[in-house]
């Protein structure tokens, strides 16, 4: 269907007698069919034009999960305008730097209106006075209310190659852009997923597909993976609020086992989270037997988790097979590849050494560095690994690592701020034009192994975070030299996820006895500034953190020095000087770990 | 309502504890940087206090939110204020 929309979608799914269950914190659940959200949006749509939106207009949703952000987004849509979902007001956190943020994403997608509920606007009011919004804010109640009485025919039938959504990622600086990609890319997108997961277990009578997420809807994963791929199927889809999923990680897998879903995802730290944090008692009589898929995406997946999850779960009917890693990025709308969801992930055992100082992947037989597949690319998405300049092409039988570059129909569109400094949407190559995600890693028998990446993200618990407050949170602690730091995210055991650690120069001149000290300053700064928790700070002689010739910290090569434990001083080679290290508040994970109930984790994978 | 003098900061003690969070807490501790509580952990306390308080945070109560005392007076103003949000059944503040 080649002239298909988001609009068309809902309207074809309204048809179906599917729907959409919103969950709430006592559990109980509220069914809205995709008629109801369909007339919904129509109203809501209509209350946008009357207030003054337009064609191709952006319209920032800032809504919590529930029927009104169905409201918002499809509202928009049904009128060609251009919703830009963003994250609602963080708990118990820095409201100061949200608005900042949240003015700044405003300006960058050039929103004219700001869609929310009266309890988020008693927030975002001055966010969204600073961004100064032509149209202001409104709330989803006031646009049913101004758009009147149900009606039809409002669809504007937006061109397949207008923009159809606006996301935000972090892309390669950490700095959020808003990402535009279009109805054609999006569409192209949903069926890719469609098509790999309908491949393996075809679509008969006998099965009904139902899906669970408990995502964020302004995060692609939760929105292009959840949302619009059930209502493309259509399918059933049970929406969990994030917080209440944080707060009870059980809710989510009694979901899946009271509404018989075949396919959920979550970045892969809520599988640990739940294989830690779930008790014996709540085990107890879930059903997880008609889960068929279980995607683990959006940051780098570890066997720890996998390993813990499938074994904790296991006997409530969890296939181990259904643990299906997965890649994507939003500047490809969201999926680029899919392991296979019907057999276990592939592994690789890797010369640690090869892959470090030469960039090849040597398979060896034991004391490697366990890799993960992530599978292959799905249908119409093309892959190609680029080596990194200065390498050296590998004798047969070896990959070479190298810059992972994606291209095809769901590729983003453009920037929809006009920032000059940014990379542009597809650099031209020889092959067409491939847009350079910023990992590295390389293909093995045609599938993606993930190592690293070139680009300075941090990538922790799914959510992707600028290094740089991180370490400007450091500029008032006295004895660090001042832009002497680099944050990082690695994982602290092998085969766990990443954590933050903080790499930092002693001011000159300063005893190495205060180093512990420091380094406890150090992890209360950044609890202080930021939202994060350091996993790890280490304090470095002066001078050991690589630098540009311009004398800026090389993250990804300190990142790569410090797992490798090459981390040295500059004049005398001593080993890694890791005189003061504070685990600090780190701990949280382990604790968490022992809040279990039951039997311990043996044979954990660190 | 009357809340007695303790009852709050007992009930928070109480909530930290059951997140294994094994510092002293007493009203000035700072709940980021004492405690170290990250966005994550945090949604949990809010969670927990809204749970068992049965009052619902708005997002502008949390604005000044930075130590346990701040804390305690947003929980303490919610369970004085006469109506809705007492000691009633769950999540009465839910609506």
């Amino acid at each position: 269907m080649p002239d298909e929309t988001l609009g068309r979608l809902l309207e074809r799914a309204a048809g179906s007698g599917k729907g959409v269950r919103f969950v709430d914190r006592n559990e109980t659940a509220r069914f809205y069919g995709y008629a109801e959200l369909l007339d919904r949006a129509r109203r809501t749509g209509a209350g946008l034009a009357r207030l003054g939106v337009r064609p191709a207009d952006r319209v920032a949703i800032i809504l919590p999960t529930g029927p009104d952000f169905y409201d918002a987004f499809f509202g928009a849509v049904l009128i060609g305008a251009v919703p830009a979902p963003l994250y609602p007001p963080v708990r118990l956190g820095r409201l100061r730097e949200y608005r900042a943020q949240t003015a700044a994403l405003l300006r960058g997608c050039g929103a004219r209106v700001v869609v929310t509920d009266g309890r988020v606007a008693r927030v975002t009011g001055r966010a969204v006075a600073e961004a100064e919004p032509p149209l202001g804010l409104a709330t989803v109640g006031d646009l049913r209310a101004l758009g009147g009485g149900p009606r039809g025919g409002l669809i504007g039938v937006p061109d397949p190659r207008a923009a159809a959504l606006i996301q935000h990622s972090s892309g390669t600086t950490g700095r959020p852009r808003p990402i535009r990609v279009t109805h054609r890319a999006v569409i192209a997108n949903l069926n890719a997923i469609r098509a790999r997961l309908l491949a393996v277990f075809p679509d008969d009578a006998e099965r009904e597909h139902a899906a669970v997420s408990w995502l964020p809807l302004y995060h692609d994963m939760g929105l292009i993976g959840c949302v619009l791929t059930a209502m493309a199927h259509p399918a059933d889809l049970t929406l969990i609020p994030p917080e209440l999923f944080v707060a009870r990680p059980g809710v989510w897998l009694r979901a899946i086992s009271r509404y018989r879903a075949t396919v959920s995802g979550a970045p892969n730290f809520a599988y640990s989270y739940c294989a830690d944090r779930i008790s014996d008692e709540e085990i107890e009589g879930l059903d997880l037997s008609t889960w068929l898929v279980a995607l683990n995406g959006a940051e780098p997946v570890t066997a720890g988790a996998m390993d813990r999850f499938a074994r904790r779960f296991g006997p409530c009917g969890l296939r181990p097979e259904a643990l299906t890693p997965v890649y994507g990025l939003a500047e490809a709308t969201l999926a680029v590849t899919f392991s296979d969801p019907e057999s276990r992930p592939r592994q690789v055992s890797l010369d640690r050494d090869a892959l470090a100082r030469e960039g090849v992947a040597r398979p060896t037989a034991s004391g490697g560095a366990t890799l993960i597949s992530v599978g292959r690319p799905l249908p119409g998405i093309r892959l190609r690994i680029a080596p990194e300049t200065g390498s050296r092409g590998a004798p047969g039988g070896e990959e070479v690592l190298g810059r992972v570059l994606v291209s095809g129909p769901s590729m983003f569109d453009g920037y929809d701020d006009d920032d000059p400094l940014g990379e542009g949407p597809a650099p031209p190559g020889p092959d067409g034009p491939w847009f350079d995600t910023g990992d590295t890693g390389f293909l093995l028998d045609g599938e993606l192994y993930l190592y690293g990446r070139a680009r300075d993200v941090l990538v922790l618990r799914g959510c992707k975070y600028a290094p740089h407050p991180v370490e400007e949170a450091l500029d008032d602690v006295e004895g660090v030299r001042t832009g002497c730091v680099a944050a990082i995210g690695v994982p602290l055991h092998e085969g766990e996820e990443e954590r933050l650690v903080v790499l930092a120069e002693r001011a000159r001149g300063r005893p190495p006895r205060d180093d512990a000290a420091l380094a406890a300053q150090a992890v209360r700064a950044v609890a202080e500034r930021t939202d994060l928790v350091c996993g790890r700070v280490l304090i470095l002689e002066p001078g050991t953190l690589p630098r540009t010739s311009s004398g800026k910290i090389r993250r990804a090569e300190a990142r790569r020095r410090y797992t490798q434990g090459q981390l040295s001083p500059p004049a005398r080679r001593q080993g890694m000087a890791l005189i003061g290290e504070a685990v600090g508040s780190g701990l949280a994970v382990a604790r968490m770990r022992r809040r279990r109930r039951g039997p311990a984790t043996q044979g954990d994978s660190s | 309502m009357t809340v007695p003098p303790s009852f709050i900061l007992d009930g928070i003690r109480d909530i930290l504890r059951g997140m294994e969070v094994e510092q002293q807490v007493e009203l000035d501790t700072h709940v980021a940087r004492d405690l170290g509580l990250d966005s994550i952990r945090r949604i949990e306390l809010a969670m927990e206090v809204e749970n068992r308080f049965r009052v619902r945070l708005e997002p502008e109560d949390e604005e000044g939110i930075e130590t346990i005392g701040n804390l305690e007076d947003v929980i303490r103003r919610h369970l004085s204020a006469t109506g809705e949000c007492g000691s009633g059944g769950p999540d009465v503040c839910d609506a």
